[in-house]
């Protein structure tokens, strides 16, 4: 040390010194709190670093937070489409079961089979009939169709849909004519 | 020949008519009631009322007499709906915070989520903006008051006839002791013959 230069000697004193000094300064910077600043600022600002990105992320975008407005249009248009789609699944389900006649004054058959009777019915209940008459044949396999469910509808003949249809026409001859 | 043209025409126009969709535009201030349920109107009115009740009360006068060249700082916090329908209370809150702030009365704060979405956006800055730009925790503008409220309905009905009352309350609560220092109120009652 004795035969380092003064300028160098001073210029590592001048240096150790600064060093000493100012990192106690940065120490109470960085704890030192803007005038009126809460002291338990930390405590907030720990937790939101946490969360931030969940925060943020819907910056520039709308947020839709929508309710159902009562529409009566609106309510009649959807109570149409359940009726729609009610009456599509009754006839795929009457097609399902092959067109099977149910015969509307006996609504208390049970319709149970079993899987060894090669396909004739066992029935249960207030008529116990082991033969069911069936005016439109599709095959041997009789499926059930409980009267008690939503998609079953009653078959109507097809002396019916004519009868219908011949009013409907004889109706608009009348008003053309 | 010429009765089937008619006929056909008759029909034509009928369908035609029955499908079209018709939409005027009209001033937000027009007066339109449909249904009987809760509309603009009913929310406008309750703005009006309740604005004018709550700068115009005792409770600014004794602040700004206890607190001179302060101004009151107001929160919102929420408004319980309890009638029968759905009701945007934020439609009426929103006007009454405007008034607020255009007034130059009373200072407001932002509360619920848009300030969770601020102090989030604070917390980014504290690692992403410049020193010089980065806004600091804790230095949050504390409220004085909040603003609560509830709307409560009365519906009375009898084969084709309702009628149907509403009630607003807006109540403004000291923050530190609790003190409910300004009641408001606004009633709207309608009749509605189906």
């Amino acid at each position: 040390m004795e035969n380092l230069n003064i300028p160098l000697k001073k210029s590592l004193f001048l240096l150790l010194v600064s060093i000493t000094m100012l990192n106690p300064i940065t120490i109470i910077a960085q704890n030192d709190l803007t005038p009126d600043q809460n002291p338990n600022y930390k405590k907030s600002m720990e937790k939101y670093m946490g969360m931030k990105d969940k925060l943020t992320k819907n910056q520039g975008t709308t947020v839709q937070a929508t309710y159902k407005a009562i529409d009566d249009m609106q309510i009649k248009r959807e109570r149409k489409d359940v009726k729609k789609a009610n009456r599509q699944k009754r006839r795929m389900s009457r097609i399902e079961n092959n067109g099977y006649y149910y015969d509307y004054n006996y609504p208390y058959q049970s319709n149970y089979i079993s899987s060894n009777n090669n396909g004739y019915r066992y029935h249960y209940g207030y008529n116990n009939n082991s033969y069911r008459s069936n005016n439109r044949y599709r095959s041997n396999r009789y499926s059930t169709c409980s009267s008690y469910s939503p998609y079953y509808r009653p078959f109507t003949s097809y002396s019916t849909n004519v009868g219908n249809a011949a009013l409907w026409g004889l109706g608009a001859y009348l008003l053309l004519r | 020949m010429k009765k089937i043209l008619l006929s056909s025409t008759i029909a034509l126009s009928l369908i035609v008519g029955s499908c079209s969709r018709q939409v005027t535009r009209v001033a937000p201030e027009t007066v339109i009631d449909l249904s009987g349920r809760w509309n603009d109107v009913d929310s406008k009115l309750v703005a009006e009322e309740l604005t004018k009740q709550l700068l115009g009360e005792r409770w600014l006068l004794e602040f700004t007499k206890a607190n001179p060249g302060k101004k009151p700082v107001i929160i919102c916090g929420f408004v319980k709906n309890k009638s029968s329908e759905h009701i945007e209370a934020e439609t009426f809150i929103k006007n009454i915070e405007r008034a607020f702030i255009n007034s130059g009365l009373v200072k407001l704060v932002q509360g619920g989520e848009k300030r969770e979405e601020i102090r989030g956006e604070r917390a980014d800055q504290q690692n992403n903006s410049s020193k010089s730009t980065m806004k600091k925790f804790g230095l949050e503008m504390g409220a004085d008051y909040m603003l609560q409220g509830d709307i409560n309905s009365i519906i009375d009905s009898y084969k084709k006839d309702k009628v149907v009352f509403y009630q607003v309350n807006l109540e403004l609560s000291h923050m530190q002791t609790n003190e409910v220092v300004w009641i408001g109120e606004k009633k709207i009652k309608k009749t509605v013959h189906n």
